[in-house]
């Protein structure tokens, strides 16, 4: 099973899902293994919020008369259709009513849509709490497991004042990285975390010092690493470390 | 977005048919919905009546919506992207939409100027700020709705390097919310400081 689930992480069946490019076959089996495995959950979970916010900041400006026909639409009725005759008769009184109601819905629409406005205003605000607060939490709960190992990378003489400590768990094959202290660097560069395997700098992945700086970041991790560094590359990172730059580093 | 016990309480209203929550469906997805339709059907006559079969079909079958297969986001963007490609395909308007892609396609290609992209395919938010090879495919299957079979044949790019740049792109859309979101938080702890 584990393998099963290996296989559809690193497949694209997950990412095809949420973009709706799936047979009914493949959806079944997602809908089946989002239910038996946490990781396929969370995945999904995560993507699916990306593809949510992306759509929430593309979103397009409806018109009125589509909006009134949306929100006026008897849908009860639509879902359970009654006979011909009653029906119409339906239809009949629903466009009396419709009539009559039709000046004070228009005025009452516009004190509804201001007060569904703020009201999301304070939703998204809380929302964005929320999900930060259980970020915090969890980036908290790695930090104090017994696990965890923190080490601290000193600066080299390129920035003697440098420092960053290295949250690093070999149980859970995991790494955060906190900064404590980095030079400011041009927007065109950044820090990159390497480590030393067998002779080898391998890229753990660039961050963003300044976020790094107010909380632990998640980094890559790589078993048998025997040193820590920090190098300053060009923008989006380097396949290979630039050691003039060496900024900080910890032997392991 | 709604807050969890928010959302929890809309998935239920639609499930049990109640049509209270049509309004609130409307106020948090309707436009974000929109946006995908929008993009999708060539004009907006077709956009509004899509827009208005989706909110139909979200009804009809809210009854058999379940949480556990997936967010009701997720859910009623699949409604209204698969009726927007049928409405498409109807009008038989496809190979319009591919040469107003390609020519998409040229912009993109030539140019690294941001407010030129952003104009082409009229994409806001952090989609910009994703490198152009993986912004583009993410916003033709997400907002044009192309599979990543028709994107490699129209783009000439291997099925595998699609799927890979979704992959990438869409990891490193992630990464981009979640310090937007920091960012967000310490705007407002500032504006809470500034105020005491």
């Amino acid at each position: 099973m584990k393998k099963e689930i290996k296989d559809i992480l690193e497949s694209d069946l997950l990412e095809r899902f949420v973009l709706g490019d799936v047979s009914d076959l493949e959806r079944q089996k997602v809908i089946s293994w989002r239910s038996q495995s946490n990781e396929v959950r969370d995945t999904l979970m995560e993507l699916e919020e990306s593809l949510e916010r992306l759509a929430l900041e593309n979103k397009q400006d409806i018109p009125q008369s589509v909006k009134s026909k949306i929100l006026n639409k008897p849908y009860s009725s639509a879902a359970r259709p009654a006979s011909k005759k009653i029906a119409s008769s339906w239809i009949s009184w629903a466009a009396c009513l419709l009539l009559g109601f039709a000046c004070s819905w228009v005025y009452q629409q516009q004190k509804i849509n201001s007060i569904s406005e703020t009201n999301e205003i304070i939703q998204n605000e809380l929302s964005l709490l929320k999900e930060e607060c259980n970020r915090t939490r969890q980036r908290m709960a790695f930090i104090n497991d017994n696990n965890t190992v923190p080490m601290f990378l000193k600066g080299t003489a390129n920035a003697p004042e440098s420092g960053v400590i290295i949250y690093w768990n070999e149980t859970k094959k995991a790494c955060q990285l906190k900064v404590a202290n980095l030079p400011n660097i041009p927007a065109n560069k950044t820090y990159q975390l390497w480590a030393d395997v067998e002779g080898e700098m391998l890229n753990l992945g660039i961050f963003d010092y300044k976020e790094a700086s107010i909380e632990a970041i998640p980094m890559a991790y790589l078993d048998n690493a025997e040193s820590l560094n920090i190098t300053i590359e060009k923008e989006g990172g380097s396949d290979h470390p630039d050691v003039s730059t060496l900024t900080a580093s910890v032997a392991i | 977005m709604l807050t969890d016990k928010a959302y929890t309480i809309l998935c239920e209203q639609l499930r049990k048919q109640d049509e209270s929550c049509i309004a609130t469906i409307y106020t948090h997805y309707a436009e974000a919905l929109y946006g995908i339709i929008v993009r999708i059907v060539s004009n907006t006559e077709d956009a509004n009546e899509v827009l208005q079969d989706t909110f139909v079909k979200v009804w009809e079958k809210g009854s058999t919506y379940d949480p556990a297969y997936g967010r009701l986001f997720t859910w009623m963007a699949t409604i209204a992207r698969n009726l927007a490609i049928n409405k498409r395909n109807s009008k038989a308007n496809i190979q319009r939409s591919k040469i107003q892609s390609d020519e998409k396609l040229v912009y993109l290609d030539n140019g690294s100027n941001p407010m030129l992209r952003q104009e082409a395919l009229d994409i806001k938010g952090m989609l910009t700020r994703l490198d152009n090879k993986y912004a583009l495919i993410i916003s033709k299957l997400y907002f044009e709705g192309y599979t990543q079979a028709e994107l490699s044949k129209d783009m000439n790019i291997p099925l595998g390097t699609i799927k890979s740049r979704v992959k990438i792109g869409l990891r490193e859309l992630r990464k981009l919310y979640d310090f937007g979101v920091a960012t967000a938080i310490l705007t407002a702890l500032a504006k809470v400081d500034i105020s005491a």
